[in-house]
């Protein structure tokens, strides 16, 4: 059983799909952050970062594959939640705040350009 | 990760390296890819104004974002809404210059205009309201706005 809380240095990993990726400016776009329930990230929990992109890969063949370290998504004043689900313990969501699911405007592109990518 | 195509444009407005994605419509010949462009309008003259390849390409991924299924990011995305999807479509031939468009997860369509970091505006498309980011000058702001008003804040951006 993983902690409840992540800690400012995990690193939180997201899969890419090839319609986010912005191929003009070689990064994905801030809409990878943008979802009605939550965005959906996996923490480190103390896995190498190989560990962390095999597992993702694992589930999907994804185009590209970015981290965001927490502290980073924290300083923007979003929240970032372990919420485990059956078949990935290590599932958690970026929500905008405690009472707001949804992130819009300056925080997707912020996390955004905090993300960096590794596969 | 399958690699982005590295080409060369080769037109008189536009020069040096881009990445493509191979979803783009773009004309193969052996060694080089090439887009095909049709301007002859001095309307045409500045690459960043209005370019009817580029509004081809956007009404192309427009057609593809029709065909995205549920689940299409891995993470349980929605569909993109048709009514957003037509709601694009009707007023992206309007802009003088065009965006980048994509899909969200939960359903809608982001439009973006990148200058630099200082310069660039995001504008995400719902069915019920059309939200903008704007970073003018280094200047952020945020807020809804109205269809009509689109236009003018990019005119503004690239003043």
């Amino acid at each position: 059983m993983l902690d409840d809380y992540i800690e400012n240095n995990e690193y939180l990993y997201r899969g890419i799909v090839k319609q986010l990726w912005d191929f003009e400016n070689n990064r994905p776009s801030s809409a990878i952050y943008k979802d009605s329930k939550g965005v959906s990230v996996d923490r480190d929990a103390g896995r190498s970062e190989r560990d962390c992109v095999i597992f993702l890969l694992d589930k999907r063949d994804f185009f590209a594959v970015g981290k965001v370290l927490t502290k980073d998504v924290r300083i923007l004043n979003a929240v970032v939640k372990y919420l485990p689900v059956e078949h990935n313990i290590y599932h958690s969501e970026i929500h905008d705040s405690d009472n707001n699911v949804r992130l819009r405007g300056r925080k997707p592109a912020r996390i955004r350009d905090k993300t960096i990518i590794i596969h | 990760m399958s690699p982005p195509v590295l080409y060369s444009t080769t037109d008189s407005t536009n020069s040096g390296h881009r990445y493509l994605s191979e979803d783009m419509p773009v004309y193969k010949t052996k060694k080089r890819m090439h887009f095909s462009f049709h301007q002859s309008s001095t309307r045409f003259n500045d690459s960043k104004r209005y370019s009817l390849d580029r509004l081809r390409i956007n009404k192309k991924i427009l057609n593809n974002l029709k065909k995205l299924d549920q689940n299409w990011n891995g993470y349980l995305a929605e569909p993109i809404n048709e009514k957003i999807i037509k709601t694009v479509e009707n007023f992206i031939p309007d802009l003088e210059i065009q965006p980048q468009i994509f899909p969200t997860g939960r359903g809608t369509i982001q439009i973006e205009y990148y200058i630099n970091d200082k310069n660039l505006a995001e504008i995400e498309i719902f069915t019920n309201e059309i939200y903008l980011y704007l970073i003018k000058n280094g200047e952020e702001t945020e807020r809804e706005i109205k269809k009509e008003e689109i236009q003018k804040i990019i005119s503004d951006l690239y003043a």
